[in-house]
């Protein structure tokens, strides 16, 4: 009895989160919670009233490819100068505990700044909440070195079927033209199933009113960059960790550039 | 409105989500019921009280007899954690010297476990006693899975019919191998206890191990977690 009650508390003691109540748990404590809000206060105190060039590093859809997303997270730190890094969404598979807890491990290895989207896979089981405590509220803006980042949660099917909140997104790009670039970034592409065909032209109708620079997304797990309207903004998509590549916004004076990296 | 056949009734009954789990409970519990004398041998017995009395169930042409006296469980377990919920509550039914199998229901909420979001689940464990009875003496090996069913936000057996075909697998029930120990301590002329046993198991999920299969991350150290129990037997 002795030997295996040693042997259970021996074995035990590998684990760090020994009693876990359930795999639909929706509720984090310090220092797991509010990561987006914690950044965002971080990045606020960095930024320069005016614009200087910066770069940023995107990647999304890390599921559960976690040997992927480990390398890509240390091809990121060879990065000294990244003003902080954005994951485009999806960082489960099942929206359950223990993947929130596995991607926030992996992920506080990174040395820049983090901002997490929420994916439609992240919305599943609890997901929704369990993400909310984790890294705030899912829409949410920065302003970095007088540009514009809008982070949106477009979501639909996850949420029974719910119009993305494009009253929030028309509010934040109101009066935004004084930004020297407006970037919007949200899991889903518009012309993704998900979005009906009027959501769709909705969606390119608002960047092309509010001039929005560059729409930028991940859900489709291959990278693209293009123009797929005749108005409107040039499209990225970030591919998934499987595909193993990293990306890079390079905002400049003159301009800005995706750049691909292959790890 | 039409009236539906006794058959529609059923299939339809069969057919709900959530009626399997009693369909499978009642599967469970009916070898218990031979166990203990079965439908034959309480004819010729006959007890007048409700719980004994034969109750004939009929299913299209068959029919069995059924007695809730069946249902009358040899152990109540009490468990903290172990994926379930912060806290359950379980029934237990001995079918043979080495299998068991008990119905649980766990919660999890703000209060109990620190979810902002409550979770409701049905367990359905199976335990195997692995070295022959008394060969550790008070100390009883076993391993087993358990079939849990979560209630709570955004699961689903079947995906809502917005969703293309496939899109996501099931996230409602989740199959959890365990493997653990109980320590059992016989009680002198107890009323209706005739035992309390203590009991620490280490579970794990489906899901988990898929990713510990699948990945370098995911260890075999990362996907356990511990349960802690407390049976009592029933006289």
């Amino acid at each position: 009895m002795g030997i295996l009650l040693a042997g259970l508390l021996l074995f035990s003691a590998g684990c760090d989160n020994i009693f876990e109540y359930s795999p639909y748990k929706a509720g984090v404590r310090v220092p797991y919670s509010d990561l987006n809000l914690k950044a965002l206060k971080v990045l606020e105190e960095q930024s320069r009233e005016a614009f200087a060039p910066f770069s940023v590093g995107v990647f999304g859809d890390t599921h559960t490819y976690y040997d992927d997303f480990e390398e890509q997270v240390a091809r990121f730190n060879k990065q000294d100068s990244l003003a902080f890094i954005a994951h485009m969404g999806d960082l489960t598979l099942s929206g359950i505990y223990r993947e929130f807890i596995w991607y926030r491990k992996i992920s506080s290895k990174l040395k820049h700044p983090l901002l997490t989207l929420i994916g439609n896979h992240d919305y599943l089981s609890n997901g929704e909440f369990m993400y909310e405590e984790m890294f705030g509220p899912s829409n949410f803006t920065l302003v970095y070195n007088n540009c514009l980042f809008v982070f949106m949660d477009d979501i639909i099917w996850e949420k029974n079927v719910q119009d993305p909140d494009f009253a929030w997104l028309e509010s934040v790009l109101e009066g935004s033209e004084h930004y020297k670039y407006r970037f919007v970034l949200a899991h889903i592409p518009p012309w993704s199933a998900p979005f009906s065909k009027g959501n769709e032209y909705y969606y390119n109708m608002l960047m092309e009113k509010y001039g929005v620079d560059l729409s930028l997304h991940g859900h489709t797990h291959s990278y693209t960059y293009g123009q797929p309207y005749e108005n409107g903004p040039p499209y990225f998509t970030s591919s998934s960790s499987k595909r193993r590549e990293i990306f890079y916004l390079d905002v400049k004076e003159d301009g800005f550039e995706i750049r691909k990296e292959d790890i | 409105m039409a009236l539906k056949s006794g058959k529609r009734i059923f299939k339809e009954w069969v057919a709900r989500s959530g009626s399997w789990v009693l369909l499978l409970g009642g599967l469970l519990l009916a070898p218990s019921a031979r166990a203990e004398g079965g439908p034959s041998e309480a004819t010729l017995q006959v007890d007048e009280s409700f719980l004994a009395r034969p109750m004939p169930l009929v299913f299209q042409e068959d029919t069995v007899l059924f007695k809730f006296s069946w249902l009358k469980p040899q152990q109540l377990r009490l468990q903290y954690a172990g994926l379930i919920g912060f806290a359950s509550v379980g029934l237990g039914y001995e079918f043979t010297p080495r299998y068991s199998a008990a119905l649980y229901y766990g919660v999890l909420s703000d209060t109990f476990g620190g979810s902002s979001v409550r979770v409701h689940t049905v367990s359905i464990k199976s335990s195997w006693r692995l070295f022959r009875e008394d060969l550790l003496g008070p100390v009883e090996p076993r391993a087993g899975f358990s079939l849990n069913w979560g209630n709570t936000n955004n699961t689903f057996r079947r995906l809502p019919a917005h969703y293309p075909e496939k899109y996501y697998f099931q996230n409602k029930l989740h199959l959890a191998p365990f493997w653990g120990a109980e320590w059992a301590l016989p009680l002198r002329e107890g009323k209706w206890i005739k035992g309390i046993g203590l009991y620490a198991e280490m579970s794990t999920l489906d899901a988990y191990v898929l990713e510990m299969v699948r990945t370098r991350y995911v260890g075999l150290h990362d996907i356990w977690n511990l349960a802690l129990g407390i049976t009592l037997y029933l006289d």
